[in-house]
């Protein structure tokens, strides 16, 4: 295990709260800032165990290390609210390697390392369910972090944005394929066909129904609802 | 899925079909958002 540092989280949410737990479970201590975040945010990271210090500058001023767990579209502003910061910064979020070179040019600008970052599965609470991507010339020592944690960091690559493309091309056919099914199921409900698209995905597509349902959210239709013969 | 479709595009890929996704989910917004993808 490596010897335990402080930790800056920006930002925790239910993602970025369990990747401290996990980090606090090593006994790393992990700073977050209150300012500007709502109320669900600060229970979720008192719960966690976090250390508030206020402001990002203040984590900024006392983290090594960085972590960035936000909305792919706030990605760049969260890295231009580090300014100062001089460790090693981690830009864990669905972004495309395009915009993590954006956020690499932003934070190197100001004199920190930059690690690209890529989170695949649940929130980590138990092994194996979830894996941190990594990738960039300090990314074996961001692994070490989370030695004998929830959460398995790996390096995914030689390249600069490697975790990124990554997180990317599996995001491509999770949410693409999920898109599809909601487009098809769609398309059935305006043609008024919708419980016999149903029926048809459970004699020729197992399994469909329920990927459609875990993808839109909606409840499946009874078996067999809508079947005529 | 605007991050993939940019993916996409830079990789020489067509790009259309995670932009109509991204779409796709605008238009029917999941109640709860899947932390796997």
């Amino acid at each position: 295990m490596t010897e335990p540092i402080v930790i800056g989280l920006l930002h925790p949410g239910e993602m970025g709260a369990a990747l401290g737990r996990c980090l606090i479970g090593r006994g790393h201590q992990v700073l977050w800032a209150s300012a500007d975040r709502s109320g669900q945010t600060a229970g979720r990271a008192l719960a966690s165990g976090l250390s508030d210090v206020g402001t990002v500058a203040a984590v900024a001023g006392r983290a090594e290390i960085i972590f960035s767990v936000c909305p792919p579209h706030a990605a760049i502003d969260v890295a231009r609210s580090v300014a100062g910061f001089g460790g090693i910064y981690i830009d864990a979020n669905a972004i495309s390697p395009q915009t993590a070179s954006q956020v690499a040019e932003i934070v190197t600008g100001v004199g920190a390392r930059y690690v690209d970052g890529g989170i695949i599965g649940p929130p980590p609470e138990v092994t194996g369910s979830t894996r941190l991507y990594l990738s960039g010339a300090a990314a074996a020592q961001v692994r070490g972090l989370f030695a004998g944690s929830a959460l398995e960091a790996r390096i995914a690559g030689e390249g600069r944005w490697s975790a990124s493309a990554v997180k990317m091309a599996y995001a491509a056919w999770t949410k693409g394929s999920a898109a599809l099914l909601l487009a098809a199921r769609e398309l059935a409900e305006a043609e008024g066909v919708g419980d016999m698209l149903t029926a048809e995905w459970e004699l020729s597509q197992p399994g469909l129904g329920v990927s459609h349902a875990a993808a839109s959210g909606r409840r499946q239709p009874r078996d067999g609802a809508g079947l005529r013969r | 899925m605007n991050q993939i479709a940019a993916s996409m595009a830079a990789a020489g890929l067509p790009d259309g079909f995670h932009l109509a996704a991204a779409e796709m989910f605008v238009r029917f917004p999941r109640p709860v958002p899947d932390s796997r993808e």
